[in-house]
């Protein structure tokens, strides 16, 4: 058997409270793409970032091929020397600079750059890796796969043996996964190995030759893709055997039952983030949806009721009454709550701790000269803590040291404690655990079966078809069909969306 | 049972070390007390509060630490502003002393009106007071204005002021340089008959009605959560324009009552070199008491601390006749000795230290 | 936004194009109208400044010269490159009053290859004499000088001296610091505190003082390199009962003579004022009178200033005082 390209033994690494990674191994080898998986808070980054320097570790080695001795990489610079690249969910180039400059900037120490040479250097590393940019286009006019793949042709062009791959497809669309995914492979027949982070598992399954499962700090095991089946890999990453997700479809269907009491209703909304005008109606005790492609204005709809976005046109109604919702405050305290898309962006205080992020919202309703106590801001972090099972050191902790999933569930909380009458999940689900994303949907069944009106977005429309029991279907900004019942069905939403079949 | 007993005390007293020296305010406070400690060190004296009298005969207060409470005043309040600035907008204030000018200029105007020597006050000091907190509130206004609903950089939009600020107190004074009857002196220095000089007084109210603020209203978490975030903020109901433009507001009511302590301490006012270069010591205040100057956080009290621990630089650099020349030496040697301790490589370096330390002595336990 | 910006800072470059090229035609030889360009430090800085102001305004209008003049306020870079476009506006003359010293050579030869004469005023600026036409200056030093005489004449038991000097740097400060320092090191007297502030302040000096008595700096002589610092520090002292003036413990000598701090050198309180004279206005156009003639002027003349003692000045003194 061949020298493996990278191993890693007996790593150990621990934070103040948490033991982040115990005894951990793992093995790369040439030409190999190797999918890191696990739950939120399992190890996946913190492996990572011990790989490239980012933390020290406490305990092990690295072995890189070629070198005889174990290698100590102190610094994500001392990484690259070693031949690790990694290339984050978040692009991490510069968006006001030209392609070629991100290219190039930074790698070497000489005072003059021919700019022209180095455009034409660009052209060619672009043109083999089959990447659709210009040298000279500046990198924010790319889409955000063709700025992931020119974070990729950087490395790849920096002579990495080891590309790191931390969940580079949660922002993109179908088309440019496949793009993505046939650079990968053209890595690979070059002899790279890529480690390759997702939540996704179809894609996982597609691209992928081995699989490592981490969960709580610690190694499950290293298994070859096609002795995995699906079903066997969700249960080694959550520990346990999964009958559950079967189970949520039947009560959402149940839940369908429900009095018929209208929560929420618009007349022709439309707002100045450009969605157009719409109707829409969601009743006591209901899970709706939205569906549709990314941009096609899901997000816009549910921002324009939550008075996020100026609304330029239209009408809402809460319980029969037209109420002026001209902020996200007047919002919250018709009884809307609004989890947005973008967790880091417009979700969390990372900086404020779990219990002040918690509290942030029923605080601001209120009121400024209204501050709760400490203690009842304890008492009301510790209920949602225990309630929605946020694995946190404390309630004093910075939010944005928690995994993903954690937060999103720190969002939640946030306006659960808000006891809204409607409440909007955007994307609760996106970049976080399984196990976490079936707490999530059991959560929004149950909180409509309490008779909350709740509307869930996902990209992930098996999801949607589990927890709602009314889609709304977009395309383009309108609302172009809704479908209820034995209409909802993956077939039925792609013709929806695509135009071919036109309800109504 | 004694033997056990110990055990887990001494143990709590190590922990409780621990968690002191982890506290926010450590740093700050450690370095007061080490500039105070290295005052007595050189002048023995340097604590020593006597009772004597003013010209007058009345009882005063003197020493170097009332010196220092004394003239910390304008930094401390103006400190007090600007953490709240600071910690919204992700950016400073820099026209605080220009704004002092414009304050003092209403002030003596309305204390003096056209005469330079005026035998008596042409309207009750009050009053007087509360025009210089509008001027300095109507600044305040239109540098938030500027910051909150324009989205200009702090930097840039209190440069405006910066600029002008001087020259707008001096037209305030209608370019007289008048000097107001010594009653009006009450306020910056004593009060006939009580020893402590009174802008200590106000720094105390000051200070109180702070914390009765951040205890009793939302300041506080407000002001950090949109500097943290802004955008997250406004979904949770927040109005993050609202909140920045109140804190410039009360950055401005501060520069109002620095101003009337500065005015009321020689009972007169020099636009053009009132309070010269306050601007960056009370921003130098902010950073040393452990705030972000990138904004989200509101260490109140480490402001303060970091106030009264330029004072005592200042005061040091003064009792200790160090040559003119080597002044700005010191005190930047010193200034970046606090803010290398305080920063995260540094910190690092000494827990790490500790932890080997702790590792060694504990060795050094087991095999005894 | 940004382009609103951008189009206002266009119309503004514009605007001040085109107020450029006013300026240029009024300086228009044929119409004999002098135009003097006016490096002032402050507008407003102090009394004694105010006066000086006046003082040229006052004599260039009588004499019919166009005064531009132009304020630094208290930066020194901004002072020069004010200078370099009053150059630039092609005015007949440049008076320059510096913040600092050093730092001018550039602006005077730039002057004097505009052929633009170039008058340094009140206070001495560092240049080689070819650089410049003619001074009129207040000597900082000779005034320094003549309170150590006067210092010395009160023969003191011991000498303790508090040295209050202004902004770091400024002429009149160097000039009036090398006085006393020469004076106590000639002498044998103690410095015990010698420092600058910050913008000639008064509470500075106030504070400083106070931080003096309290940390028990003993002294007997103040010499505060001005009338306000010198009030502050009676301040400090009154507020620690320690005595000062014609009756007291300690000597207060100030400088600048402003009419207020001469009340307070009639009134005792002050021992010693010693004058900077502001008047510059009238020499100054005598000056560029005798320059426009083809007549040869001085190059460096001192103004003639003198010293007020407590013990002899007088009611009808401080009521001549006009500033």
């Amino acid at each position: 058997m061949q020298e493996p390209l990278l191993t890693m033994k007996n790593i150990y690494k621990s934070f103040p409270g948490v033991r982040a990674l115990q005894n951990v191994n793992f093995t790369l080898y040439e030409g190999e793409i190797h999918a890191l998986m696990g739950e939120n808070g399992a190890g996946k980054s913190t492996l990572i970032k011990v790989l490239t320097g980012v933390y020290p570790m406490d305990g092990g080695e690295i072995y890189i091929k070629g070198e005889n001795r174990p290698v100590h990489i102190k610094s994500p610079q001392d990484a690259h020397k070693h031949g690790i690249s990694t290339v984050y969910q978040e692009i991490t180039l510069c968006p006001n600079l030209t392609v070629a400059e991100n290219l190039f900037i930074g790698r070497n120490d000489e005072l003059l750059v021919d700019w022209k040479k180095n455009n034409s250097r660009a052209e060619g590393i672009l043109e083999e890796l089959g990447i659709p940019a210009k040298p000279t286009q500046q990198l924010s006019n790319c889409s955000i796969a063709v700025q992931q793949m020119v974070a990729i042709a950087r490395a790849v062009d920096m002579d990495c043996k080891v590309l790191i791959l931390d969940e580079p497809t949660s922002s993109l669309d179908d088309q440019e996964v496949t793009k993505l995914f046939l650079l990968m492979r053209e890595l690979k027949s070059r002899g790279v190995g890529i480690i390759f982070v997702t939540h996704f598992l179809e894609q996982m399954y597609a691209i992928c030759d081995k699989i490592t499962v981490l969960r709580g700090g610690e190694l499950v095991g290293e298994y070859k893709v096609m002795d995995l089946p699906r079903v066997e890999l969700v249960a080694k990453m959550m520990g346990k055997e999964l009958g559950d997700l079967a189970d949520i479809h039947n009560k959402a269907q149940t839940d369908n039952e429900n009095t018929k009491e209208v929560i929420i209703e618009t007349v022709g909304l439309a707002s100045n983030s450009g969605v157009k005008p719409f109707d829409f109606k969601a009743y006591k005790g209901e899970v709706t949806g939205f569906a549709g492609l990314l941009g096609s204005g899901r997000s816009e709809c549910v921002r324009a009721i939550f008075g996020a976005d100026k609304v330029t046109k239209g009408k809402i109604k809460i319980k029969g009454n037209e109420v002026n919702i001209t902020s996200p405050l007047k919002a919250m305290k018709k009884g809307i709550g609004y989890l947005p898309e973008d967790r880091g962006r417009d979700g969390i205080i990372g900086d404020l701790s779990v219990r002040e992020n918690i509290v942030l919202a029923l605080q601001a309703m209120r009121g400024f000269f209204r501050p709760f106590t400490k203690a009842q801001a304890q008492a009301f972090a510790d209920e949602y803590i225990s309630l929605l099972n946020i694995k946190t050191a404390s309630a004093d902790t910075p939010v944005k040291s928690l995994s993903g999933g954690n937060q999103q569930k720190v969002i939640l909380a946030r306006w659960l404690l808000t006891h809204p009458d409607y409440l909007i999940l955007d994307e609760p689900t996106r970049g976080i655990d399984i196990g976490t994303k079936v707490e999530i949907q059991k959560l929004v069944l149950r909180l409509a079966s309490e008779g909350m009106s709740v509307t869930f977005i996902s990209a992930e429309i098996e999801e949607m078809l589990r927890t709602c029991s009314r889609l709304i279907v977009m395309r383009d900004l309108f609302v172009v069909g809704e479908l209820e019942g034995d209409d909802m069905t993956q077939d039925k939403i792609m013709y929806t969306i695509a135009g071919v079949n036109k309800s109504e | 049972m004694t033997k056990n007993n110990i055990k887990p005390s001494t143990q709590r007293g190590v922990s409780v070390f621990k968690t002191i020296s982890k506290h926010r305010l450590f740093i700050p406070i450690a370095f007061l007390m080490f500039l105070l400690l290295l005052n007595i060190f050189i002048k023995p004296g340097f604590l020593r509060i006597s009772l004597g009298r003013d010209s007058s005969g009345n009882p005063v207060l003197i020493g170097n630490l009332v010196n220092i409470l004394n003239n910390a005043t304008e930094l401390v309040i103006l400190a007090i502003g600007m953490t709240l600035v600071t910690a919204s907008s992700k950016g400073q204030d820099i026209s605080v002393g220009s704004t002092i000018a414009i304050v003092g200029g209403v002030i003596m105007r309305v204390l003096c009106g056209n005469e330079t020597q005026p035998t008596e006050l042409k309207a009750p000091i009050i009053l007087a007071f509360l025009l210089g907190c509008l001027a300095g509130m109507v600044c305040g206004a239109f540098n938030g204005i500027l910051v909150a609903k324009f989205k200009i950089q702090p930097m840039v939009a209190t440069l405006i002021l910066f600029t002008a600020g001087r020259s707008i107190g001096s037209m305030a004074m209608g370019g007289l340089k008048p000097k107001a009857v010594s009653s009006f002196g009450y306020y910056g220095n004593f009060i006939p008959g009580f020893p402590i000089p009174t802008p200590i007084l106000i720094t105390i109210l000051v200070v109180a009605i702070t914390y009765i603020a951040l205890k009793k209203t939302n300041l506080g978490l407000y002001t950090r959560a949109v500097g943290i975030n802004d955008r997250s903020s406004r979904l949770n109901g927040l109005n993050p324009a609202k909140i920045k433009f109140m804190a410039y507001v009360i950055m401005g009511f501060c520069v109002g009552i620095a101003g009337f302590v500065q005015s009321s301490r020689v009972q007169t006012v020099n636009p053009y070199t009132i309070v010269p270069g306050i601007e960056m010591d009370v921003i130098l205040a902010v950073a040393l008491g452990g705030n972000s100057l990138g904004g989200g956080t509101v260490n109140m009290a480490g402001s303060i601390i970091g106030a009264y621990t330029l004072q005592t630089l200042t005061s040091m650099l003064t009792t200790l006749n160090v040559n003119t020349n080597a002044v700005p030496v010191f005190k930047a040697v010193i200034i970046i000795l606090l803010v290398a301790i305080q920063t995260p490589a540094v910190k690092n370096f000494f827990s790490n230290k500790a932890k080997v330390s702790k590792i060694i002595s504990n060795q050094g336990k087991e095999s005894a | 936004m940004k382009k609103m910006i951008s189009l206002i800072l266009v119309v503004m470059l514009m605007l001040s194009l085109a107020a450029c090229g006013k300026d240029s035609k009024t300086t228009d030889k044929k119409n004999k109208k002098l135009t003097v360009g006016v490096v002032q430090t402050n507008a407003n800085e102090s009394d004694w400044r105010t006066a000086n102001t006046n003082s040229f305004n006052k004599a260039f209008d009588e004499a019919g010269f166009t005064i531009k003049m132009v304020f630094g306020e208290g930066d020194h870079a901004k002072q020069i490159s004010q200078a370099q476009q009053l150059i630039q506006e092609e005015v007949d003359y440049l008076v320059v009053l510096g913040l600092q010293s050093a730092g001018w050579e550039d602006v005077a030869k730039a002057a004097k290859e505009a052929e633009i004469p170039f008058i340094m005023a009140d206070r001495k600026l560092d240049l080689s004499e070819d650089l410049y036409t003619a001074m009129v200056c207040s000597d900082f030093e000779e005034e320094g000088n003549k309170a150590v005489k006067w210092l010395k004449e009160q023969a003191l038991d011991s000498y303790k001296i508090v040295v209050l000097g202004g902004d770091t740097g400024s002429s009149a400060q160097l000039g009036r610091s090398k006085a006393i320092e020469d004076g106590a090191a000639a002498n044998g007297w103690e410095i015990v505190f010698n420092q600058n502030m910050k913008g000639w302040d008064e509470t500075l000096a106030k504070q400083a003082v106070a931080d003096l008595i309290a940390g028990g700096t003993e002294f007997n002589v103040v010499y505060a390199q001005n009338d306000n610092m010198a009030r502050g520090a009676c301040d400090a002292m009154d507020a620690a009962g320690i005595t000062y003036g014609k009756n007291g413990d300690v000597k207060v000598i100030a400088f600048d003579a402003n009419k207020w701090a001469l009340e307070k050198v009639l009134a005792g309180e002050f021992n010693l004022d010693v004058e900077c004279n502001p008047l510059h206005g009238p020499r100054i156009v005598k000056l560029i009178n005798q320059l426009e003639a083809g007549e040869t002027v001085p190059k460096n003349a001192y103004v003639d200033e003198e010293m007020f003692d407590c013990d002899t000045i007088t009611q009808a003194i401080v009521d001549a005082r006009s500033y």
